[in-house]
């Protein structure tokens, strides 16, 4: 038995069961009640976790494992750095014709997982893309928040903006519209230009003390989820009705939108439902990554909803002599087609059942929608305010206009939104790993010196849900966990590109890079300015 | 974290007599020692926890001035009507310190006597001419929040935000231990690594600070305070800038002192004669900025720190002198 804070329960199983842990997978029970943040770190039970439960096999004792904060940050792999290049040709229309790419990334002493995603988004017509993987020792790649997105964006956003700037009497939003065939981010660009305030007037360029500046970026997901999820559902004899599925809840509001689609296809309000996850025990759920949980669950817990009230109404019609496909449930109520009630509550209907409860388990077949599967949008825009004596960034307001298919629960959607937004925001002005160059030693192991944005530091964000029903399932439901950290520091850089007037390569964008920055503008240009620099 | 026994004094001589016994460290509120102590770069068998001595918490005045008792929280310094009405450049450091769990819970007595946050310092892989050992990582290392002036011996900087606005206010640190009472003024307590490198401040093993007197003389109301800093919410300031004009309302007597970019809070005794040469315009301010570097050596990643000082003595001063920001 094995408590962990884990992104997937049976994954979690299957490393245990693995030729390391070697436990029998059925005699090993995986629990997470609750995660409490995971963002692409708990994927794996990593050798900690497999390591923790060796141990408690061979003494026969419980054992807890804990890794600390200096533990995370050295000895469990982190979001991996990456250097890139690209050269983008443009028509005179401004349309994109090729993209040259070089990028590397750090897997640390790994093979793979630090690849930058800066090829994608846009129409980007021929792409030259070449990706290195350089071995460090300086810990291995850990999935963070859509992985490898937030680099390859903040990379391939700017040149976005530099080839805008190119091109006469385009601006960077007409710019991506016009190499953008996204239908959904189409919209969702004039939104975001309209709610930042794009096209007001400020002092920018870094031509007063205190500067302002807009930039924009865009995202792009497939989180329309997949197979591999079963979904239980319980009606009791005294109208209890519990749902069941052994994945765990990252935060994104498993339990609470399991038991919302449940609930609506029996008929009755929320509260009579309980939910149970995160066991083993129960049917297989999928593993949280690539925001496809919501995605992947919704339609087996549906699917085990519908037929599970089919059973009920069977059972009812056939006590009372009615035509089961005369009968539906709403409202806790027993209703014929017409909408008439036939006196009878949800309660009184389970009475009439002859066994102790009524049990479905469906599975969400692997390929059973058309066009199965579909992509987020999403576009979002910065507000910045750089001083440009201390060359201090605020970051004013975010606008991150967000889809996800049908949304459930606007609430929870609207909070991963909030959160990606925080973490992008965190990532473009703070966020880094200092290694010694003389003994090769993370120096920040802590939460000192790895800076995290604060509460005061924190932006006005302005979320903007699309509700589109894009999710090609009987939920139409697509995920939101990652989508919104991808843009976030893209539009960030390039917000305080137009407050400063000068652009800055890499992040965190820190007071001292853009001093350094503001210096080497004003420097008196020394030699020939190189143009279209060759990879 | 090694487990540790506690002492709970309740007079300043026990404390000093325990101190002296075996070297433990004293503790005020524990909010630098304690997690220095979860890292594993302090490994004491026992600390002296000064909480039970009567006598050194809380803010009072007579005709010297304001005293703060040294246990006194940073935050009931940045309420005290005393301190914003006489010497609100350290209201206003303290106001923005840290985090309000922090504020609420840290002290001034060991605000000031605090180890210097640098991570070689602070990371049990590391021995330096502060910790035992010699030289200074920094210096050839990573350096971006170092300092830029007396960084020949240990690049280290002073973390205190109030330490330079006390420099500046020309405070009066009061320290006791079991030989009696010294007073020595804020500008001298802090111990540069070229006098003793194992040492921030200056006490000798046994002694405390017990109380800070700020003098009823140097009440001043122009004053300027500017200081930049990555975050906003918990974080340490990357350069800072005191500036009084005007101390004590003498004509002509002003006091600049930096924070942050050397071991010790620096006054400059040079930007203060170009003040005092007439009235605060452009092209004073213009020269404060070409001056405010003279003597720096920066390091390979702390170069940009000239220039931000640079930035904020222009905003210190104008503040100082009544001007809007521009």
């Amino acid at each position: 038995m094995c408590w962990a804070s884990t992104q997937a329960t049976f994954g979690f199983r299957g490393e245990l069961s693995s030729s390391w842990g070697k436990v029998n997978a059925s005699e090993c029970r995986v629990l997470c009640e609750y995660v409490g943040g995971g963002f692409g770190s708990k994927f794996s039970a990593g050798r900690e976790g497999v390591i923790g439960a060796l141990l408690a096999k061979q003494a026969g004792v419980p054992v807890k494992m804990l890794l600390d904060r200096s533990g995370e940050q050295t000895s469990a792999g982190n979001r991996p750095d990456s250097l890139q290049k690209i050269r983008m040709g443009v028509n005179k229309d401004g349309i994109i014709q090729a993209v040259q790419i070089r990028s590397w990334g750090t897997p640390g002493t790994g093979t793979g997982g630090a690849g930058a995603h800066n090829d994608g988004i846009y129409k980007l017509g021929e792409v030259d893309k070449v990706e290195y993987g350089v071995r460090t020792n300086c810990g291995g790649a850990r999935a963070h928040r859509a992985p490898g997105w937030p680099q390859g964006s903040f990379a391939l956003e700017q040149m976005m903006d530099m080839a805008a700037a190119s091109i006469e009497g385009i601006d960077p939003i007409e710019f991506r519209k016009k190499n953008d065939d996204h239908p959904i981010r189409g919209a969702e660009y004039d939104i975001a230009r309209e709610r930042i305030g794009w096209d007001n007037d400020r002092i920018r360029g870094g031509a007063g003390s205190i500067c302002s500046g807009v930039g924009m970026a865009s995202n792009l997901w497939f989180s329309a989820g997949g197979g591999g999820a079963s979904a239980l559902v319980r009606i009791a004899k005294d109208g209890a009705v519990e749902i069941r599925n052994g994945a765990q809840d990252i935060g994104t509001g498993t339990r609470t939108v399991m038991g919302m689609v449940a609930a609506e296809e029996l008929g009755i309000p929320l509260e009579m439902v309980s939910t149970r996850i995160g066991d083993t025990n129960d049917p297989q759920g999928p593993m949280s990554g690539g925001s496809t949980t919501i995605g992947t669950l919704t339609p087996a817990a549906r699917l085990a909803a519908h037929y599970a009230k089919k059973e009920l109404l069977a059972v009812v019609a056939e006590r009372k002599g009615w035509d089961p496909t005369d009968l539906d449930i709403r409202a806790a109520r027993v209703i014929k087609n017409d909408g008439s009630d036939t006196g009878l509550s949800f309660q009184e209907a389970c009475a009439l059942m002859d066994d102790d409860a009524i049990e479905v388990l469906k599975a969400r077949p692997r390929r059973n929608y058309a066009g199965f599967s579909d992509t987020n949008a999403g576009v979002q825009a910065a507000e910045v305010e750089v001083d440009m004596d201390t060359g201090v960034v605020r970051v004013k307001k975010v606008v991150a206009v967000a889809d996800a298919g049908k949304l459930i629960n606007p609430l929870t959607a609207e909070s991963q939104v909030r959160g990606g937004v925080t973490q992008g925001v965190s990532y473009a002005l703070h966020e880094r790993r200092i290694m010694d160059r003389q003994k090769g030693r993370m120096l920040n192991d802590d939460l000192e010196n790895y800076k995290i944005l604060g509460s005061v530091d924190c932006p006005e964000i302005d979320v903007v849900l699309i509700d589109v029903y894009n999710g090609k399932s009987n939920t139409q439901v697509m995920g939101l966990g990652e989508p919104p950290i991808v843009a976030t520091a893209a539009a960030v850089a390039n917000a305080v590109a137009d407050a400063i007037g000068t652009r800055i390569f890499e992040i965190p964008i820190t007071p001292k890079k853009v001093l350094e920055a503001i210096a080497k503008k004003n420097a008196p240009a020394g030699g020939k300015t190189k143009k279209g620099a060759r990879l | 974290m090694k487990p540790f026994q506690v002492a709970l004094p309740s007079t300043i001589d026990q404390a000093s007599k325990l101190q002296l016994k075996d070297a433990s460290p004293f503790m005020a509120a524990g909010t630098d020692l304690l997690v220095r102590i979860k890292d594993y770069v302090t490994v004491p068998d026992m600390i002296i926890d000064l909480k039970r001595i009567d006598g050194i918490n809380g803010i009072t005045s007579d005709d010297r001035g304001v005293w703060l008792g040294a246990l006194t929280r940073m935050h009931d310094v940045a309420v005290s009507e005393k301190i914003q009405q006489g010497y609100p450049a350290l209201a206003e450091t303290i106001r923005n310190a840290a985090t309000p769990q922090i504020r609420n819970m840290a002290t001034i007595g060991g605000n000031i006597c605090q180890q210097p946050r640098c991570w070689y310092l602070r990371h049990e892989g590391y021995s330096c001419a502060k910790n035992g050992g010699s030289g200074c990582w920094a210096r050839d290392g990573e350096n971006e929040f170092h300092a830029i002036f007396g960084n020949k011996v240990c690049a280290v900087v002073q973390p205190s935000n109030a330490a330079p606005v006390l420099v500046a206010y020309g405070a009066v640190i009061e320290v006791q231990g079991s030989d009696g009472k010294r007073e020595i003024p804020a500008g001298e307590f802090f111990v540069t690594p070229e006098q003793d490198p194992r040492k921030d401040v200056d006490l000798t093993s046994g002694e405390l600070v017990t109380r800070i007197l700020l003098p009823a003389e140097n009440r001043t109301t122009r004053w300027g305070y500017s200081e930049a800093r990555e975050k906003q919410s918990f974080d340490w300031a990357l350069a800072s800038v005191t500036v009084l004009l005007d101390r004590g309302g003498r004509a002509g007597e002003h006091r600049v002192v930096l924070g942050a970019v050397s071991p010790v809070p620096l006054r400059r005794k040079d930007l203060e004669k170009i003040l005092a040469g007439g009235a605060v315009d452009g092209d004073r301010i213009s020269s404060l900025k070409k001056k405010v570097g003279e003597g720096a050596t920066p390091l390979s990643g702390n170069g940009y720190k000239v220039q931000m000082l640079q930035g904020l003595i222009g905003k210190a001063v104008r503040q100082a002198s009544g001007q809007k920001e521009g």
